[in-house]
């Protein structure tokens, strides 16, 4: 049978449930306030960053351009995002064992991989829609309304400025990376999903992992040094490395292959159980 | 007659509890096979096992000639079920739901099947509702119509009247009874209203605690069995004293007013019609009916003891 037909499934189920616009809402919303708030107070705000480097540096231009208020929109935004991919992916399967449906799915002719691998390919599309629209508008309605220019990074390394023909490829990398992260939570939350016959315990266990993940990347501890490149929260800003100068290809890759054998782990943990589970709600 | 089904030595523990110790059964073609067992006797889950949703942890079920083991989903493209209940995607509509199901049959099956499936049901009218807003009945309908989606060549309904209303029950069963003789189905049905298999099932099975009491035809194992008469007469304490002094029938009961009631072999009912009349009593209606429900009672309680 035709795989395709299952992720259209997965797709019309998705765009079925009011829950899966909660997601596009809120991104909406707090880009609006966001935007708004910058375009009525932000050169107040920006100042605050210049101020410091004002006796040594001279700013001119459109410092406050669509490229800065994307970034600033996209720093304040890809923490908060996991919880709305959360939201639509942890449901997926534990969602449909809540309902009852699981059970009706999985007596039709296709086999327990080929249900979980649709629901991967749902989610991870799912995931990709959300970056997509979160940078269609972060870059559109910064740019439109601010207008294009360099952009002006404050990293832990001081002052990163990159000229304007040098950003569209810098977002597309961001933005790639940026759903790679996110597609690690998507990946989480659907192999936790398997464990569970209610909707809410997976999405609540993703946010915890992640809470107690950044939690242990944050701390200043010397026993978490080992670990802490290791784990996915500590990646999920990466994004970032690609509005440094120099361009920290090494650092890049690193957060790739760290992302993606969370995937595999996380995959490899969900098929192995969800092809033995047995089916009793 | 081929065999449709065939389950052996079945087995499957839970923790610590053994859900199934000993399932033994057989499905041939064309049959109305009644499942049938008190709560917790383990049918659901034999069921489960032998749609693949549930893991046996010991046991052999073929279907169709093939093991379930090794040719699942080949074997799934034969089968439409309804188990426990017929849960649908609430915020889809019931054809949405229908070509959710659609797309993943082995065969195409195109909207105008949908909608003779769903007019077979009754549901035609209503094909664009949403499923949150169907009655039971109504999800037991579209239960039945999903599993003929495929034109399977065996039905399996779990307690398909289940909280059903009187209506309902008598739809459900009209459904079933129009599978067997238009469509000509093997079906499995469990259910616990025993009439509706009594009327409906030829063959049966009755499990309890997860092992097989009794399987075979539902008339020949009924013949094994005492008839319940119901008798309606002008001097009824005169006939329940004459059945019990001279046919040793201790099973005599007033039913009401009218009616006694009593448990005798079916050769017996001439003789004692003819002594009824032979002693002046006037009889105005005798009704003889072999119940499963008596039987199956018998069978459960046997294996109690």
């Amino acid at each position: 049978m035709n795989p395709f037909k299952n992720v259209y499934n997965e797709w019309v189920k998705i765009a079925a449930k009011p829950r899966s616009y909660l997601g596009v809402g809120a991104i909406t919303v707090l880009v609006a306030v966001i935007v708004f708030a910058l375009k009525a107070d932000g050169l107040s705000f920006i100042s605050f960053v210049t101020a410091s480097f004002e006796q040594t540096l001279t700013f001119g231009g459109n410092v406050l351009n669509g490229n800065l208020v994307a970034f600033i929109v996209l720093q304040m935004l890809v923490i908060h995002v996991p919880l709305l991919v959360a939201l639509i992916t942890g449901d997926l399967i534990s969602g449909e064992s809540a309902m009852g449906t699981l059970r009706l799915l999985l007596t039709h002719p296709i086999s327990r991989h080929q249900v979980l691998a649709s629901k991967y390919m749902a989610g991870a599309m799912y995931t990709a829609f959300i970056v997509v629209w979160l940078g269609i508008l972060a870059i559109g309605l910064g740019r439109g309304l601010f207008g294009t220019g360099d952009l002006m990074v404050l990293n832990s390394d001081g002052l990163v400025i990159i000229l304007e023909s040098d950003i569209t490829w810098r977002y597309v990398g961001a933005f790639a990376v940026a759903f790679l992260a996110l597609n690690t939570v998507a990946t989480l939350s659907i192999a936790l999903s398997c464990f569970s016959d209610n909707s809410v315990g997976p999405i609540v266990a993703t946010m915890s992992i992640i809470i107690l993940f950044t939690i242990i990347g944050t701390l200043d501890v010397s026993i978490f040094d080992s670990i802490r490149p290791f784990l996915f929260t500590t990646h999920m800003a990466s994004w970032r490395s690609f509005f440094e100068d120099p361009f920290p290809m090494d650092e890049i890759s690193n957060s790739v292959w760290v992302l993606m054998i969370h995937h595999v782990i996380f995959w490899a943990i969900s098929f192995f159980y969800f092809h033995r589970k047995d089916i009793t709600t | 007659m081929s065999t449709v089904v065939s389950v052996s030595h079945l087995q499957k523990k839970f923790g610590s509890f053994q859900a199934l110790r000993d399932v033994n059964f057989q499905v041939h073609a064309g049959d109305v096979f009644g499942f049938l067992g008190p709560n917790g006797a383990g049918k659901s889950t034999a069921m489960r096992c032998m749609l693949g949703l549930i893991h046996a942890d010991h046991g052999d079920i073929r279907l169709f000639e093939q093991s379930l083991t090794t040719n699942k989903v080949g074997i799934l493209g034969r089968i439409g079920n309804i188990i426990e209940k017929p849960d649908f995607y609430k915020y889809l509509s019931a054809e949405a739901n229908l070509k959710i199901f659609a797309r993943m049959a082995s065969q195409p099956i195109t909207t105008t099947t949908i909608h003779e499936i769903l007019d077979f049901v009754g549901l035609l009218e209503r094909r664009r509702d949403k499923v949150k807003g169907f009655s039971h009945g109504m999800r037991q309908r579209l239960g039945i119509a999903q599993t003929l989606l495929a034109d399977p060549d065996l039905i399996v309904l779990d307690e398909p009247t289940t909280g059903l209303d009187p209506q309902g029950i008598i739809d459900v069963r009209k459904l079933i009874l129009r599978l067997k003789e238009e469509k000509g189905k093997t079906i499995i049905l469990s259910s616990h209203q025993l009439q509706e298999v009594e009327m409906i099932a030829n063959r049966m099975v009755i499990i309890n605690h997860g092992h097989t009491v009794i399987e075979g035809e539902v008339a020949t194992l009924l013949n094994a069995q005492d008839c319940t008469v119901k008798m309606s007469t002008d001097n009824n304490p005169k006939a329940q004293d004459l059945l019990q002094t001279r046919f040793a029938i201790s099973s005599v009961q007033q039913e009401n007013q009218d009616i006694i009631q009593f448990s005798v072999k079916k050769e017996k009912i001439p003789m004692i019609i003819e002594v009824c009349v032979q002693e002046s009593i006037g009889i105005f209606e005798v009704e003889s009916k072999k119940q499963l429900e008596n039987y199956f009672i018998q069978m459960i309680q046997n294996e109690s003891i």
